[in-house]
């Protein structure tokens, strides 16, 4: 029961599959570039912000466990980590394979299964297979990815997702301080019971506990007013460069054009995706190892994983109204926001949750003051931002929410308190893993 | 030799196949004539570019109209032709289907500029027909002003429109020249749209602007110079009319010129009723439950012949399932709430048929009629094409791209902006290119006995896809019946003959020209109504009909007798022509107004009718505001909840009059009202009845439990979409204390799932009432049967659950609706007789200890359906009790027989927890799932994987959708018949009959019997109508309070709303007699009504 490490080459980009880097070893950054495919079709599926989240968490999570298989002194699974995870290790084949080929297998087989177009994904796992066809390792390593993948399904299965489809749906509430239907799509709220399920490193949703939101009021002088004022008045008096900021962090997977019969959507990747991007650069720039790259990724998208279940808790909780609906009813009924209001609650800030974690999380791996050049929006028409920390990013995209006119201040405020708390949480649950990383 | 055997059997069939064909070519009833043959080359030709295209022009691809009169009075219908983009054309028709381009001459070309409809009418009243061409598009002002082509005389016309008036620069559509004041002159309203994009409906604000571009425009005829009074008349006028389509005709039958807008988009249509004073007002929703939502093209006709003017508008919605599929967005409860919330109307895309029932109400029938799906149509044409007397239907549709192709909104349109960039200017018209373009055929239906269409569009010879839209009828070579004329996009124009007469297969017909003694030389809105001996045949003489087009053009009636026996024509100024001699059938003839007619009496001829309405008779509003049960089960079919409030009565206090308690809601207890002779109903004070909980209270009845001599009460407990899974299901009985209802000690034992309805019935002959509690659907796991109960009493009001020992099937009856304890055979002994959703009525009798399905023997066939209530009485006076049974109905998309089944199949297929019902029905002789790929995989999320695209799902039948295996593991559930109707008992046995077509028009869920018109026969009195159904089947409202009439032998006769007397909106859920002559009626949210007869 030997590892090999051979000099393999591997196809990474399946639309254009063309061009076969041969001789060449799997590489960090190979693992980045294999995420985006999953991303890619994350995307073009309409992935919810909360779905993708999930679907990343376990994605990066099979990957990471392949590539853990044997090495578990310095680099150890989750498994009895996460909550309700254990692998079964005498459930998987075990014989002569290539770690590398495993892991980036697994990636894609985890995506495979686990997304609703994952179909797709079989064209990159077929074309490495095409390659690999002769080499004495690949079936090995094609069985040990299998056989992670199919106990993380199984682990997946039991996190209350296949649930929800059988839970009663969202009704808004009448009165003017709940959520209400948004323009232009007015689309029934989505997951309002995505808050029930399983956490992968906090012990439940409702850990944390964020105050309540400031209550909503008509008077001219109450707290709420002055809130719903400050939205307003960004969407008059917003700055060049708060505008670029909120376009920057929209994160909208799919923003709806109307124009006459003609309909739309325009689509980007979600926050999570927004994040995963993030760390690909600086696991690039840091050229870890695979296994690092593959832990990182796995540490982040739990992270992000927690940070929404928590988030949405609050939302169903507090089920607050969208800024553009009490825009329009105290100021103008013509009025809309900068960026497309998403369909679900107000509170908290989904991204800044998202965002705020994610930065204690990389904070913690790659340091305070680790700045990068985030082009992960370029695709999408939008410039490259430089930031001179993760806190930096994490900060604009809480605050872009504002500038965007979907969010009150004070989601965006807890939600920045909620997201530190999954961060430190989870910093202080993983700190064995982390400290193997530097 | 084989080869020579196989070349002739080649050449016979291809002789064959070409007989063959020759034959069906013959047989069609029309044909389309080419351009060498007409000299009719039209072609409305569209350039797209990145300048003009459907996104700088949201209306780019509606097409041009067409205009057809006399215009050198030859007496041949001459043609005119709008193009949007190029220039309009005059064909003059030299008889023989010739027809000579005689646009330059005439000088009617038009301008630059983007042309639209076209109304023919003899503006000035010099007896020559004038030409008004409508125009609009993102263009100066100056650029959209109207023409009117004033006729000279000499096949020349000059532009007077300025001079007159009429230049309106609106963004119009279409006008009609019409006399609304009736001062003998013809005045002029224009539809207008908005060429901006204002679809941000939240704000309902926008609909009290004004926008008099985008707004209609109402002009007065002062002396030959019109002058703008929109505002003054009352004429809306604000951004989000978005007029597609136009009609004027007395709808009220004052004998005033009233006026129809289709609006596209979210503001609603228009229904103008003329005040007679020179003002309109609005009155859509006085009379109207619901609309087509992006209305487009409509007509006005009286298409059942009762001298009342039906509405047809026309909508969007495909009529194969495929199309459907991709286009149909899946049903939006937020947005649907959020436009009613926003003061807008109930609007559904399809095409709506609204049947005027005389008495201000009209019933939409358009899914019971068949004309609901014709896809994205733009000209309807009422109009009798084979001469039976039955106005047929004519529809054009296409649209030049598939802007809602569900896979271009979510995916495709992304990836190709995507592919486009960089290319900033034309970036979108590229991505536009890549919409899919799907040309289909026109419509035509033939007019059937039943208030019924049938599809004849290919056996008629309309097989051709094409993108068709404005659209005219006229006798183009006057042999006596209608021939069309279509104007196309990008392709020459559509002339259709018609073969009716030249193959003899139609009846007779007269073509009238009318002249009026008037500036209204034509005599628009006069009124013909030919009496045969088949029946009176009604036409009004309106020249706007089909999209953007327009035809003053004799008025053409078809019949199916030999003669007419007389003809009467009202004019305009309400005199009265009365002909009984010189109508000579098959004959163009023209009748010219006498300088003095009789002034016609417009007094009302009053007969009172059979019933009278008291409204708020009992001092109680029910308030349902249950959970929207779609929220639960995304699938369902049609929500269970708001099925109250039901009643039960009881002569409490032995004064001979019924007292009633009225069941509660999880928002509202329930009420005991006491009738008294002088007061009415007066609520009785009953504390312990007055509790509300979160269970809702879905059937009552009173009964002596205990044997003391008085009325107990029994309460049945339910509700289907109950935030709290795992609630237990309570009934309860309330024991008379002198009058005082008291909570019996003796609890009822509690179930798993609530009852739908409650029998006291003595089944073991022991002297006690026992209890039949029928239950429908677990709560969230429809349609899982509910287990039906039987409680056996004590003596004592103590009542025991003895279903698994007595009633064994019970458990497992299905969606149990309602039941009754009769005696169906003098001499037998009782039957319990069962109504069902998904059930064929089902009968059980206690035999030996247990009860024993007996529905065999005492049905003579099984026809499940969506049966709602069952009625007993004698109705063909045989001494023997007839049943009268509720069902859904034919008005929904869903129909349903022997070969063509619905079927829901069901089981949790994911594993979830949840019950997934997956509905299917036939769309053209194939089963589909009514589901849209996202209402699928919302509730099956797996199914993601299976159907990745819209175009992966649109062709998907149950097969695709499941395995063998789930198909084999799930269970199914059919439905063969959902026509309303009662069954003869013979001697036992009960046989189907049948009832008139209106029966159909809405689920019934309340019935009544009694002899309403005192001729000695019982009469049926139907009642329902559901509001609560998916977005897709939507509100079917058509039941106004559906009386039939009976002979005493079994036959039933439809009477009118206005004879009935009956006008009752909203979803009725119970009916029952109060006294004689009294009928309490309850409705979902609403006060009862109480019906006097």
């Amino acid at each position: 029961m030997k590892i090999r490490f051979i000099y393999i080459c591997i196809v990474l980009n399946f639309v254009f599959s063309t061009q076969l880097n041969a001789q060449h070893k799997i590489i960090s950054n190979h693992y980045a570039k294999a995420l985006k495919n999953v991303t890619d079709i994350m995307v073009n599926d309409v992935t919810s912000p909360v779905a993708a989240s999930r679907y990343y968490a376990y994605i990066n999570l099979a990957s990471y466990e392949t590539n853990a298989f044997f090495i578990n002194t310095s680099y150890p699974s989750f498994s009895g980590t996460l909550n309700g995870f254990f692998i079964d290790k005498s459930k998987v084949l075990v014989d002569s394979f290539d770690t590398s080929l495993a892991t980036i297998l697994s990636l894609y087989m985890a995506g495979e299964k686990f997304l609703p177009s994952g179909i797709e994904l079989r064209k990159p796992i077929d074309s490495i297979a095409k390659v690999y066809a002769s080499n004495a390792y690949y079936n090995n390593s094609y069985q040990l990815a299998k056989g992670i993948v199919e106990q993380v399904i199984a682990y997946a299965k039991l996190d209350g997702f296949t649930k929800l489809s059988g839970m009663q749906r969202y009704t808004p509430k009448p009165g003017l301080g709940f959520w209400k239907p948004t323009p232009p799509v007015f689309m029934a709220s989505i997951e309002p019971n995505w808050g029930k399920l399983r956490t992968f490193l906090i012990d439940s949703s409702k850990q944390f506990t964020t105050p309540v939101p400031i209550a909503f009021d008509t008077a001219i002088s109450s707290k709420f007013y002055t809130l719903a004022k400050e939205v307003y008045n960004y969407s008059k008096h917003a700055t060049k460069q708060q505008q670029d900021i909120a376009m920057f962090w929209d994160c909208n997977p799919f923003a709806v054009q109307q124009i006459g019969h003609v309909e739309f959507g325009l689509k980007k990747i979600s926050p999570g995706g927004h994040w995963l991007g993030i760390v690909g650069i600086a696991c690039n720039s840091k050229k870890l190892t695979l296994t690092k790259t593959a832990l990182v990724h796995t540490l982040l998208s739990v992270t992000l994983a927690d940070a929404f279940i928590a988030c949405w808790q609050e939302k169903y909780t507090s089920d607050r109204v969208r800024p553009v609906t009490v825009v329009q009813y105290f100021f103008n009924p013509k009025w809309q926001p900068l960026l497309q209001t998403p369909p679900f609650p107000e509170y908290v800030s989904g991204h800044s949750v998202a965002s705020s974690a994610a930065a204690i999380v990389l904070t913690k791996i790659f340091g305070d003051g680790f700045a990068f050049t985030d082009n992960t929006e370029v695709e999408f028409g939008l410039p490259i931002r430089k930031f001179t920390s993760f806190n930096a990013a994490a900060k604009e995209a809480s605050i872009s929410r504002l500038y965007g006119g979907i969010h009150f201040r004070d989601a965006i405020e807890q939600g920045i308190w909620l997201g530190d708390q999954v961060g430190l949480f989870v910093n202080q649950k993983t700190s064995s893993y982390i400290k193997n990383i530097k | 030799m084989s080869i020579l055997l196989n070349r002739i059997a080649l050449f016979t069939i291809i002789i064959f196949v070409f007989s063959q064909s020759l034959k069906a070519q013959q047989l069609k009833k029309f044909t389309s004539l080419t351009a060498d043959k007409t000299g009719i080359n039209f072609n409305n030709k569209l350039v797209e570019n990145a300048a003009n295209n459907i996104i700088t022009y949201e209306y780019f691809y509606n097409g041009g109209g067409v205009g057809a009169g006399d215009f050198n009075n030859d007496g041949l219908v001459d043609l005119y032709f709008t193009s949007n983009q190029g220039g309009n054309k005059l064909y003059l028709n030299k008889g023989n289907w010739q027809f000579k381009d005689i646009t330059a001459a005439a000088g009617v070309e038009g301008r630059q500029g983007w042309k639209t409809g076209v109304s023919v009418a003899d503006v000035n009243g010099d007896g020559l027909l004038d030409i008004y061409v409508c125009y609009s598009g993102d263009v100066a002002p100056q650029k959209r002003a109207n023409q009117l082509f004033v006729n000279n005389g000499n096949l020349t016309f000059t532009d007077k429109a300025k001079e007159m008036g009429v230049a309106d620069d609106g963004y119009s559509t279409h006008a009609a020249f019409f006399d609304y004041d009736k001062d003998g002159d013809l005045d002029l309203f224009v539809v207008n749209h908005n060429i901006k994009n204002l679809r941000n409906f939240d704000a309902s604000f926008v609909k009290k602007m004004v926008d008099p571009d985008a707004g209609d425009r109402l002009y007065e005829n002062r002396k030959g110079i019109f002058v703008n009074v929109t505002e003054r008349a009352g004429i809306i006028s604000n951004p989000i009319g978005y007029g597609l389509g136009l009609n004027i005709a007395d709808i009220n039958n004052d004998g005033w010129p009233d006026i129809y807008v289709s609006n596209d988009y979210i503001e609603e249509d228009y229904l103008y009723i003329n005040n007679q004073d020179g003002t309109y007002s609005e009155q859509l929703r006085k009379g109207i439950g619901h609309l087509s939502y992006f209305s487009m093209g409509l007509d006005i006709a009286d298409i059942n012949n009762d001298g009342f003017q039906d509405i047809f508008t026309l909508d969007m919605l495909p009529q194969d399932n495929r199309r459907q599929k991709l286009l149909y967005a899946p049903d939006n409860y937020e947005m649907y709430n959020n436009m009613l919330g926003n003061g807008f109307y109930h609007q559904l895309m399809r095409n709506m048929l609204q049947l005027n029932n005389g008495n201000g109400s009209f019933s939409e029938i358009g899914q019971l009629a068949g004309v609901s799906n014709t896809d994205w149509s733009w000209s309807a044409l009422l109009a009798d094409y084979n001469n039976d007397g039955k106005k047929d239907l004519f529809v054009t549709n296409g649209y030049g791209r598939d802007m809602i192709n569900r896979d271009f909104v979510k995916f495709y349109a992304n990836e190709r902006l995507k592919h486009v960039q960089g290319k900033k200017n034309d970036r979108m018209f590229l991505m536009l290119q890549g919409i899919q373009s799907t040309p289909t055929h026109n419509f035509i239906y033939e007019g059937g006995a039943q208030l019924n269409f049938i599809d004849r569009s290919i056996e008629w010879g309309f097989e051709e896809n094409n993108f068709s839209h404005g659209a005219i009828y006229a006798d183009l070579d006057n042999d006596g019946d209608l021939d069309l004329v279509v104007n196309k996009m990008n392709q020459v124009a559509g002339i259709y003959r018609n073969n009716t007469v030249e193959t003899n297969k139609g009846g007779n017909y007269v073509a009238i020209t009318l002249k009026a003694n008037s500036n209204n030389v034509n005599a628009i809105g006069a009124k013909l109504t030919a009496y045969c001996k088949s029946g009176k045949y009604f036409v009004e003489n309106n020249p706007i009909h089909g999209f953007q087009s327009s035809m003053q053009v004799p008025v053409h009636i078809g019949f199916p007798d030999a003669v007419i026996d007389s003809l009467v024509i009202t004019w305009p100024d309400m005199t009265e022509t009365r002909m009984t001699s010189g109508i000579i059938s098959n004959k163009r003839i023209e009748i010219v107004q006498p300088r003095f007619t009789p002034k016609l009496n417009m007094a009302e001829i009053n007969q009172r009718p059979i019933f009278s309405v008291i409204e708020n008779a009992i001092p109680f509003v029910h308030k349902d505001d249950s959970v929207n049960d779609f929220k639960v089960q995304p699938l369902l079919p049609s929500m269970i909840s708001y099925a109250g409030p039901k009643v039960a009565y009881a002569d409490l206090n032995k004064d001979g009059l019924k007292d009633v308690y009225i069941c509660g809601t999880q928002q509202q207890a329930g009420g005991l009202f006491l009738q008294t002779a002088n007061k009415g109903f007066v609520k009785s004070n009953q504390p312990e009845l007055n509790v509300i909980t979160e269970l809702a209270e879905t059937a009552a009845v009173f009964f002596d439990a205990d044997l003391d001599g008085d009325e107990d009460l029994y309460i049945v407990a339910g509700g289907f979409a109950l935030a709290n899974s795992g609630v237990v299901f309570q009934d309860k009985l309330f024991l008379n204390n002198k009058g005082h209802f008291e909570l019996s000690k003796e609890l009822i034992s509690a179930t798993e799932n609530g009852g739908s309805c409650v029998v006291p019935l003595d089944f073991d002959e022991d002297g006690d009432l026992d209890l039949f509690i029928g239950a429908r659907a677990v709560s969230g796991k429809y349609p899982v049967p509910a287990k039906s109960r039987l409680l056996v009493n004590n003596g004592k009001g103590k009542f025991t659950d003895e279903t698994a020992s007595v009633a064994p099937a019970f458990l497992t009856l299905g969606l149990v609706t309602d039941a009754a304890w009769v005696k169906n055979k003098e001499g037998q002994k009782n039957s319990l007789i069962i109504s069902g959703e998904w059930m064929s009525l089902m009968s059980f009798n206690f035999k030996n200890g247990v009860f024993t399905n007996t529905s065999n023997t005492i049905f003579n066939e099984k026809l499940s359906g969506w049966w709602n209530k069952l009625a007993f009485a004698d109705i063909d006076n045989d001494g023997d009790l007839d049943i009268v049974a509720g069902n859904w109905g034919t008005n929904s998309q869903i129909k349903a027989d022997e070969k063509e089944q619905v079927k829901l199949y069901y089981s949790d297929y994911d594993n979830n927890g949840s019950i997934d019902p997956i509905l299917t029905y036939y769309v053209n002789g194939i089963s589909y799932p009514m589901a849209s790929r996202d209402e699928i995989t919302d509730q099956i999320t797996s199914m993601r994987q299976k159907f990745p695209t819209y175009d992966a799902y649109a062709d998907a039948t149950i097969n695709e959708v499941l395995t063998p295996e789930q198909i084999k593991v799930g269970g199914v559930l059919t439905a063969n018949f959902l026509n309303t109707t009662w069954f003869e008992n013979k001697n036992g046995v009960y046989f189907k009959r049948s009832l008139p077509v209106q029966a159909d028009f809405s689920p019934v869920y309340a019935i009544t019997i009694d002899d309403y018109n005192k001729d000695g026969f019982k009469d049926i009195l139907l009642l329902g109508n559901t509001e609560k159904a998916r977005i897709k089947i939507g509100k079917i409202d058509a039941n106004y309070g559906t009386l039939l009439i009976g002979n005493g032998k079994g036959d039933f006769k439809y009477t009118s709303q206005s004879s009935a007397g009956l006008n009752i909106k909203g979803a009725v859920r119970d009916a029952l007699q109060v006294n004689s002559g009294t009928l309490l009626i309850t409705i979902n949210n609403q006060s009862p009504l109480l019906l006097k007869y």
